[in-house]
């Protein structure tokens, strides 16, 4: 199993609810988009399966562990196991490209291994492999800030492929890109997912693409999951209802709620 | 809704801050009997350009250059190991005492009482290192060392420690956590989330910092030259005593040339590390 989240809610310490009594498992292999407003939770959810947030109540089982009841170190190799793609910051534009991939694999190795690769890259030879695959073989030894915005997400993208996770996580991959590089980063996300037979959640806005590449779609909206689909069984009155005005919300105007679309106040055709 | 008026409401506050500013200076610049109108006075300039004039020619004996040279030499290893022995103090202490560093920060946590407590006592010991000024650190390791550089080097590692550590966790804490937190959310420790998260940002900025404080040392091994720490301030002291100012003008266009270099330096690593 991928992950089994029962009953979990994130409550921040303002008192603000992020998440509220969210359910849902996934086995391993699956790949899930998740898509929704901002501000929906979508986020917080990942970092929920990323061990990194504790949630405030509520059942949270990461790759068959009980992620928040073992001790510092094994919280550690489990996060070791998880990777996450994030918008492009997460790597220093003042880096290579070989020490930015080879970074992905800290939480594997011991720490001497971490120092001495700092000083001189151990395995440039596993970081090219992922890189080659990725069409960025040659820019093994350049600094990540020669590169474009869909060169870095690539580099991005090798280095959670060179941790060798067992679950890969994506926080929103593509929104800073263009349409073709946006579509190119989701379809590798997909594939090498496929091929390694690990598990995919990836927060997306473009609901096209998420329909197109993920088999499993899952709806989040105000903090709780609106729906739960296979990628064809998601219809147009649930997307409608997913993005609308959120009922009782302090809208900006009033008399336009009335005229958007119905179908914000109830949960369309719950799937799972 | 749209803003009653169009008037910044920040203004009125820069206005009376900016007065505050003024009121708290005039007093101060009285306690410190500044008047500049005093350079101007005709009896001043005299005596000024007297002192001043002693210094021409400047010494250029191939003797006296001998000296220079050797106690420009040791005045630069005495500001080297210095800062060497400064940083050797410095990197760990500012590692400990930056808030954004530990475990607890990065992942989101709460602080232990203790550690924060233990954090406390270092940032105090900072204050204390570099606190007593070099020169007086000096005067104390010279009735340990004997006169000579030794006690210079001592006295410089102490009080620059604190000041490059201080500044290091300043540095540290302003660079962009985000590439070590996300090392840290991967199962990295503190250790690699610091190698190859947060330094690779902030490198040049503390590189730059070094050499300036480097710079600084150079400077200040000449003042502790004074009190017998050797190097060109000794040498300094001794041309000053003797009323030798052709001496003493070749020292400082020696000085400024070090300085001069140590900001070339400084540049040049800057645009290695950009």
């Amino acid at each position: 199993m991928s992950f089994n989240l029962a009953g979990v809610s994130v409550v921040h310490r303002n008192g603000a609810v992020a998440l509220e009594d969210i359910s849902l498992r996934a086995g391993r292999g699956e790949r899930i988009a998740l898509i929704g407003p901002s501000g929906a939770g979508k986020t917080t959810l990942l970092r929920l399966l990323a061990a990194s947030l504790k949630p405030t109540r509520g059942q949270l089982e990461l790759l068959d562990t009980p992620a928040w009841s073992i001790d510092a170190r094994a919280l550690r190799s489990l996060r070791a196991r998880i990777g996450m793609v994030h918008q492009s910051s997460a790597i220093p534009p003042r880096q290579r490209v070989v020490t930015a991939v080879l970074a992905g694999r800290l939480g594997r190795w011991p720490r001497w291994k971490g120092l001495v690769s700092w000083l001189y890259p151990l395995d440039p030879a596993g970081a090219q492999r992922e890189l080659a695959r990725l069409d960025l073989g040659e820019r093994l030894f350049d600094r990540c800030d020669s590169l474009s915005g869909g060169q870095l997400q690539r580099v991005a993208l090798a280095r959670v492929l060179y941790q060798q996770p067992e679950l890969i996580l994506a926080d929103e991959p593509v929104s800073a890109l263009d349409p073709t590089l946006a579509e190119l980063i989701t379809r590798l996300l997909n594939e090498e997912a496929t091929r390694r037979g690990v598990g995919l959640v990836a927060s997306l806005h473009a609901v096209d693409l998420a329909l197109r590449y993920f088999p499993r779609v899952v709806g989040v909206r105000a903090g709780r999951i609106a729906f739960d689909c296979a990628a064809g069984q998601v219809s147009e009155a649930m997307l409608a209802g997913l993005y609308g005005p959120v009922p009782g919300a302090a809208g900006e105007n009033p008399e336009a709620d009335r005229s958007a679309t119905p179908v914000g106040t109830a949960v369309p055709l719950m799937c799972r | 809704m749209s803003v009653r008026s169009l008037r910044d409401p920040a203004a009125l506050g820069r206005l009376g801050w900016s007065i505050v500013a003024l009121v708290c200076l005039w007093p101060l610049l009285v306690i410190a009997q500044f008047r500049p109108g005093a350079l101007f006075e005709a009896g001043n300039l005299d005596a000024m350009g007297h002192f001043l004039a002693g210094f021409w020619p400047p010494e250029v004996s191939g003797f006296f250059l001998q000296l220079l040279w050797t106690a420009t030499l040791e005045t630069l290893a005495m500001a080297t190991a210095g800062i060497a022995l400064a940083l050797l103090l410095a990197v760990p202490l500012s590692l400990a005492v930056t808030r954004s560093l530990s475990a607890a920060s990065l992942a989101g946590g709460r602080h232990s009482l203790v550690v924060s407590a233990v954090r406390a006592m270092l940032r105090l010991l900072l204050v204390v290192l570099r606190g007593v000024p070099e020169l007086v650190w000096a005067l104390v390791f010279v009735r340990v060392f004997g006169l000579g550089p030794a006690a210079g080097v001592l006295a410089l590692g102490i009080t620059y420690g604190g000041m490059l550590a201080k500044v290091f966790s300043e540095i540290l804490e302003s660079g962009d956590l985000r590439p070590a937190r996300a090392l840290m959310e991967a199962g990295s420790g503190r250790t690699g989330a610091l190698l190859y998260g947060l330094l690779p940002g902030v490198s040049q900025e503390l590189v730059s910092y070094t050499v300036y404080r480097w710079e600084c040392a150079v400077r200040a091994s000449v003042v502790m030259g004074f009190v017998g720490a050797g190097g060109l301030g000794q040498l300094m002291d001794q041309s000053m005593k003797m009323l030798n100012g052709g001496e003493a003008a070749t020292i400082l266009a020696t000085f400024l040339v070090l300085v001069l270099g140590a900001d070339a330096l400084s540049a040049w690593l800057r645009r290695r590390l950009a």
